[in-house]
């Protein structure tokens, strides 16, 4: 028997597009895009740029971008910037590994059964809107300023979404799957792990990516409140010193160090993973 | 001897509201070991659902299957299922596909895949056996499917419409391709399809269903010699014979007008063709 049609299909070799894109037929380059989104920024800096130096808004309170940079680069150069990223980065991976261990069992649990589903539904929906920074009054009463609290926010606010998307993705398992595990009588525990956790992933990941995403910003906000060191303590500390420069620095690194890990890991994890099966979700 | 008995079978559903319908209803039927039988219907007749309770997939609501004297309450390794929309897992390779069947049994995992490879060079697949799902076409998909089924050496083979999604070139090299592996093997095949065709050029015997509710309708013997000339006179009588027989399933002879259509729609005379008009080609 001679094999059928053996050509790969290239289907999924292409990227997401736009319902713009779809419509319009042949779509603009990749580059292009990639292009008008750098000059975009580019302008904003320069606006800002106009805006600070014409002092249309009092220097001192807005700095140029020169200024800024300068700020930064000084931060740096004392071993400041470095020493408080670091402590800002510890405290996240600690708080989101904790919230990993915790959210990701849990979640596998609560979608398998529709019974912990029910239990638990009412509790969560109530608990999960309290957005982070708002445990850190209740973490400073209980465990002081300082490392703990600012773990106990940043995990209370990451284990939310890992929980509620890692059920989802189990509750929504497709049925099919479901009947070939029954068809070859596959034992509970390996249907768990080569079915319905692979299954869910495309789930899984996203709770994993909210879950980190909410706690970096979290962080920042328990440093201010909570902390003697971190990006968060770094720019509080820079507005009672009266340095906006040090201020919008520290934010811009706040914010690249954030898009670093968000974007750059979670997107390899998901190349390698649910884009490598071809089971990216559409939204 | 080896061989499916269904007796009396019955489904019947609870809808919304209280009542109950009935999706199935005396489906008796024996099937010899070897036996190659075809579910002909249109939709609604039951077909699956008699392929599923066969399959231990679904309860029934009376009367019983056995499979070698044993009766079936649920799934079983004396049977695999090929289902229509191929059902293989996107985040395992190929091989792994095929072997998920043995993984379930416990086979270890060196043995389960180099059984797998071994069934995938035999149809021609192996340079795809680390391939992901997602790189094959849906004709290759399905042979996978057909692999992992067989990879467990059950005795009855259960396909619900399993060729249903491909391309009629697609299709006519699977079925050909599904008969060289039922003569190799003598496997108990039940198929469910709702293509005449398919029904003539592979079954042994054919049982067309009706619907509302699914039942039997009669059972052709097909004994046209193999392989099968789809283009000899006996086999175009054998395919005129069966789409006879489901000319009412089908509305034959109950063919309608449809005049208020064209009122609806402004026009009570077909209107003259316009020049140059653009959408024509479409």
């Amino acid at each position: 028997m001679s094999p059928i049609d053996a050509t790969p299909a290239t289907v999924a070799e292409h990227g997401p597009r736009s319902v713009m894109d779809r419509l319009r037929g042949p779509r603009a380059t990749r580059f292009a895009h990639a292009a008008v989104g750098y000059l975009f920024l580019v302008g904003v800096i320069l606006l800002w740029h106009l805006a600070a130096s014409t002092g249309i808004y009092p220097r001192h309170l807005l700095p140029t971008p020169m200024e800024v940079a300068q700020a930064v680069r000084e931060a740096f150069a004392d071993g400041d910037l470095i020493h408080n990223v670091m402590r800002s980065l510890e405290r996240q991976v600690v708080g989101y590994v904790a919230s990993v261990i915790v959210g990701l069992p849990l979640g596998l649990v609560v979608g398998w059964s529709r019974w912990t589903q029910s239990a638990l539904q009412t509790t969560i929906r109530i608990i999960y809107p309290i957005p982070g920074v708002a445990w850190v009054p209740l973490a400073i009463l209980w465990f002081g300023l300082g490392f703990k609290s600012i773990i106990f926010a940043i995990f209370i606010t990451a284990v939310f979404p890992i929980l509620v998307n890692t059920a989802a993705g189990v509750a929504a398992i497709d049925e099919q799957y479901i009947r070939v595990v029954k068809v070859f009588g596959t034992k509970p525990l390996r249907a768990f792990l080569r079915v319905v956790i692979p299954a869910a992933m495309p789930f899984i990941l996203t709770g994993l990516r909210l879950g980190y995403g909410t706690g970096w910003r979290v962080i920042i906000s328990a440093e201010i409140l909570a902390a003697t060191d971190g990006l968060g303590f770094m720019i509080d500390n820079a507005r009672w010193q009266l340095r906006p420069d040090l201020v919008i620095g520290g934010m811009l690194i706040i914010g690249i160090v954030g898009l670093l890990v968000e974007t750059v890991f979670f997107d390899w994890l998901e190349r390698r993973t649910i884009g490598r099966w071809g089971m990216q979700r559409t939204d | 001897m080896s061989r499916v008995e269904i007796r009396n079978l019955r489904k019947t559903y609870s809808v919304p509201g209280g009542s109950q319908v009935v999706a199935l209803q005396d489906f008796s039927l024996d099937i010899a070991t070897g036996e190659f039988i075809c579910l002909l219907g249109p939709s609604g007749c039951g077909k699956t659902t008699a392929l599923n309770i066969v399959a231990g997939l679904l309860k029934q609501s009376g009367g019983e299957v056995r499979v070698d004297e044993r009766k079936v309450t649920g799934p079983g390794p004396d049977r695999a299922y090929v289902f229509q929309d191929y059902a293989l897992f996107p985040w395992l390779t190929v091989a792994e596909n095929v072997a998920f069947g043995l993984e379930s049994q416990g086979w270890q995992k060196t043995p389960r895949l180099e059984r797998a490879r071994a069934i995938l060079a035999v149809m021609g697949l192996d340079k795809f056996a680390d391939a992901f799902p997602k790189q094959l076409s849906g004709g290759m998909r399905q042979r996978v499917s057909i692999a992992r089924a067989l990879a467990v050496n059950p005795k009855v083979l259960l396909m619900d419409e399993p060729f249903a999604a491909l391309d009629a070139f697609t299709r006519a090299q699977l079925q050909d391709e599904l008969l060289s592996i039922w003569e190799a093997l003598n496997k108990t095949v039940l198929f469910v399809t709702h293509n005449i065709d398919e029904a003539v050029q592979l079954a042994d015997r054919i049982v067309v269903m009706t619907s509302r509710p699914g039942r039997m309708k009669l059972v052709v013997e097909n004994d046209l010699p193999r392989p099968r000339d789809v283009t000899s006179p006996a086999y175009l009588e054998r395919v005129n014979q069966v789409r006879a027989s489901l000319g009412e399933e089908m509305g034959l002879g109950h063919h309608k007008t449809y005049r208020g259509l064209a009122d609806i729609l402004g026009a009570g005379v077909p209107a003259p063709a316009q020049e140059g008009a653009s959408h024509v080609a479409n």
